[in-house]
């Protein structure tokens, strides 16, 4: 059997096995009680939105009537709901913070006392819809740990047989993910039939930012339009700060450069602003002004955190992107200055890489180091090249132990180079890393390499 | 989106190539950073580099999201004839380079 047709068998024994109960069970005041966790889970203050007929709900069916934590509850609810909609500057005391999340905890234990499994089966049918949609819509299919237990409920005596062929289905339909999708529509102004009328905040930042509305795209006036007036007017306060440091970025900005600052200022917020400087800044330093000019006029993609129409949202890539490269303790800002271009990658499509690469053998710092600007471009070059070498019968724990110059994982057409240098050299240069490095670099040099 | 780069040589051949070829992210990011890549085409100009600016951004576009100042360094570490060269016939190859 197919790989790719086992791994969809294997994923239907586990829908056959799943729990069936009303989502209609789960409701109380209208809202599904299941969903209201994940909500919380993903961001605590999303509390600002619970009812009070739910809180009160939880505390009675969870065999807690206590007046005052009720009361602690309701009133954090209320901060937070001040803070979302009214934008107060409000700090949760502590007192609120561990009220919330025991709140949290006794929900879930309530779904789970009610719906017995609920949670490991709501976890799990996410995990079918993601996987399914990886398969289906050409994503990266990446959640290894779920993929080894559903095929081994499948069939735990060929579990190694059949991981095997799932993961070569696996590794290719990655592969192909990878390649960078190059059908690209080109971008189109839109029609309007009249200019629409802007609100005067937006009035007020185009003038302040020098540019007149005839000059606007039609798109960029209409987003303009859409856009919440206070909160943009609120991001223009923070990037119009003469510091950097409180989020100041307006004037770091190329002064006739109105696309990038309109676009920031839709797309992008003040939470995610600080956070990129905060994100470059070494605790106690001050911000490396150098760097955030870079990130500002070379990637500006990497602060757009809103999904919209027009512009590929690049923050959590580039969020997880110097995480990563925090975590292996690479010079990061070197690496900004070198290849902005590497903080724009799909962060999944590099994590995927640097795992495929470690279990071939190598070092992911090293990867990094060596290979960072394959990895800004095409890191599906990296895994393609590696099987090649495997192909060739090169042990890939010797290239990478015994050999600092990754050059052979880093050119194309590499089954043909090989090819030359046996023609050239025998079958005795493959493992010969030394020999193999210098001949890539004379073939290179003399135009060889295409031959 | 990025019609200015046809002022640096780019055809019009050629920009349909880019815009069918080249990653959305890029070509999105190169329309935000507009002043920049215009500094790195001129400099490409300056060193006789314009029929080869498309094939740079559809398969260096590292070499395009880049600092005028930066690229100049980069450069510095090469024969430039070589450079040109390695556009012209391999530009896969630059890498290896240490380009």
């Amino acid at each position: 059997m197919e790989g790719k047709e086992l791994l969809l068998k294997c994923l239907n024994e586990i829908k056959k096995s799943q729990l069936s109960y009303k989502s209609e069970d789960l409701k109380v005041d209208g809202k599904n009680l299941y969903e209201l966790l994940i909500e919380l889970v993903d961001d605590i203050s999303n509390f600002a939105y619970v009812s009070d007929k739910i809180i009160k709900y939880v505390l009675n069916e969870s065999g807690i009537s206590n007046a005052p934590y009720e009361r602690d509850l309701l009133e954090a609810r209320d901060l937070l709901l001040g803070k979302k909609e009214y934008n107060l500057k409000i700090t949760l005391s502590d007192n609120y913070q561990t009220k919330l999340t025991k709140f949290q905890e006794q929900l879930c234990s309530l779904l789970d006392t009610l719906y017995p499994g609920i949670i490991d089966s709501e976890n799990t049918k996410f995990k079918v819809k993601t996987l399914e949609d990886a398969i289906n819509l050409n994503r990266l299919i990446i959640d290894f740990e779920f993929i080894e237990s559903i095929v081994s409920n499948y069939d735990l005596i060929e579990f190694d047989n059949n991981m095997l062929n799932i993961m070569t289905y696996i590794n290719k339909h990655n592969l192909n993910v990878m390649k960078i999708k190059r059908k690209n529509a080109p971008q189109f102004d839109i029609e309007l039939i009249k200019k629409p009328k802007l609100d005067d905040y937006v009035l007020e930042i185009l003038d302040k930012v020098g540019v007149l509305i005839d000059d606007l795209p039609n798109y960029l006036l209409s987003e303009l339009k859409k856009a919440n007036p206070k909160k943009i007017y609120k991001t223009f306060s923070l990037m119009k700060k003469n510091m950097a440091e409180k989020g100041g970025i307006m004037h770091l900005i190329s002064k006739n450069n109105i696309l990038c600052k309109l676009v920031i200022l839709l797309y992008s917020s003040d939470e995610v602003i600080l956070d990129i400087i905060k994100q470059i800044t070494p605790s106690d330093e001050v911000v490396n002004i150098n760097i955030l000019k870079t990130l500002l006029n070379e990637v500006p993609s990497i602060f757009i955190e809103k999904n919209n129409d027009y512009f590929k949202p690049k923050y959590e890539d580039f969020k997880n992107n110097i995480e990563l490269l925090k975590k292996y303790e690479i010079n990061y800002p070197a690496l900004i200055e070198l290849c902005p271009l590497f903080f724009m990658m799909d962060n999944s499509i590099i994590e995927y890489t640097l795992d495929y690469l470690n279990k071939c053998g190598a070092n992911e710092k090293k990867i990094i180091n060596k290979c960072y600007k394959v990895l800004a471009n095409d890191p599906s070059l990296l895994i393609s090249n590696a099987n090649i070498l495997k192909k060739y019968s090169i042990n890939l724990l010797d290239y990478f132990s015994n050999n600092e110059n990754y050059s052979l994982l880093k050119v194309e057409n590499l089954d043909s180079i090989l090819d030359k240098m046996i023609k050239d050299k025998g079958e005795v240069v493959l493992g010969n890393f030394d020999l193999m490095n210098k001949l890539l670099i004379m073939y290179i040099k003399k135009g060889d390499v295409n031959d | 989106m990025i019609e200015f780069i046809k002022e640096y040589g780019v055809s019009i051949n050629d920009y349909e190539n880019i815009i069918q070829n080249t990653r959305v992210d890029v070509i999105e990011n190169i329309a935000l950073s507009e002043n920049s890549v215009r500094e790195v085409l001129k400099y490409y100009n300056s060193l006789g580099i314009t029929k080869n600016i498309a094939k740079i951004i559809i398969e260096r576009p590292d070499l395009i999201i880049i600092s005028k100042k930066n690229l100049e360094n980069l450069l510095s570490k090469i024969d430039i004839n070589l450079f040109k060269s390695k556009l012209e016939n391999d530009i896969e190859s630059l890498v290896v380079l240490g380009i």
